[in-house]
């Protein structure tokens, strides 16, 4: 496959992805206006967002016997301190959390949005632009974002768990550091970008 | 030094065989680098040395 119809098709990919995104974005608005405007609890539509996969730290009943399949090639546990919280998305912290996917949907439509754009400005003979450079920036330090809203997120929503259920030991499942690795690696490819910048432009301006 | 000769800049970069963005970056001394070659046929054109065509500024 040629290089140029690898690009092609991330295009084609992208695009699809940002309306995608966009129209998922809209209905959630539309959801969660929806939501403040009926002031119901647990029964209107929300697109499942305040449901949260939560451990209890306290519960002492931990895990039960371990079965094994037919041919004894695998083995499954039941997990009896997992949890599924629900948060009333007619309260306070309901609206928090309409707010935080709502920002994550507006990081994922931005980050969409600067790949479409980096596409956009790839020329297979003359590869390395300054535009380039300043969008790859952005698209690392949108993962950084991210993840330290996570890591922001889990601190406030192991505080509100702790609040309502004191005696359960709530805390957040979620997978932090993803972000910050990914963020990580983008910034160094953008340093590499970066030297790559100035020999074509050197090389340019060679005569 | 194209004065001198009563060469236009046109007439340059035809003999050189450089183009005529080229020989802009030359002359406005926007130039990173400038290869052995070209400066050998600009030489060539122009009977100079190379020398006459680069001075040392701080």
């Amino acid at each position: 496959m040629k290089p140029t119809h690898i690009i092609t098709v991330f295009k084609v990919l992208t695009t699809i992805g940002f309306y995608f995104l966009l129209f998922i974005t809209a209905a959630f608005f539309v959801f969660s206006l929806i939501n403040i405007a009926s002031n119901q609890s647990f029964n209107t539509p929300t697109l499942k967002n305040n449901n949260y996969k939560v451990i209890s730290f306290s519960d002492n009943k931990g895990t039960t016997e371990v079965k094994y399949s037919d041919n004894k090639q695998l083995r499954y546990q039941l997990l009896q301190n997992e949890y599924y919280v629900q948060i009333n998305p007619s309260s306070p912290f309901g609206y928090y959390t309409m707010l935080l996917t709502f920002v994550y949907l507006l990081l994922g439509i931005f980050t969409l949005r600067t790949f479409r754009k980096i596409l956009k400005e790839i020329q297979l003979e003359a590869p390395f632009t300054g535009k380039i450079v300043r969008l790859l920036k952005y698209v690392a330090a949108v993962f950084i974002i991210a993840d330290f809203i996570k890591v922001i997120n889990y601190i406030i929503f192991n505080q509100y768990l702790h609040q309502q259920m004191p005696t359960l030991g709530f805390k957040l499942q979620s997978e932090i550091g993803s972000g910050f690795i990914i963020g990580a690696i983008t910034w160094i490819i953008v340093a590499i970008y970066q030297r790559g910048v100035e020999l074509q432009t050197e090389n340019n301006l060679t005569v | 030094m194209l004065a001198r000769r009563k060469m236009s800049l046109t007439e340059l970069s035809e003999k050189v065989g450089i183009t005529m963005s080229n020989l802009s970056i030359l002359k406005t001394g926007k130039a990173k680098a400038i290869r052995l070659e070209t400066l050998e046929a600009l030489c060539r054109v122009l009977n100079c040395q190379p020398g006459d065509l680069l001075d040392y500024r701080e």
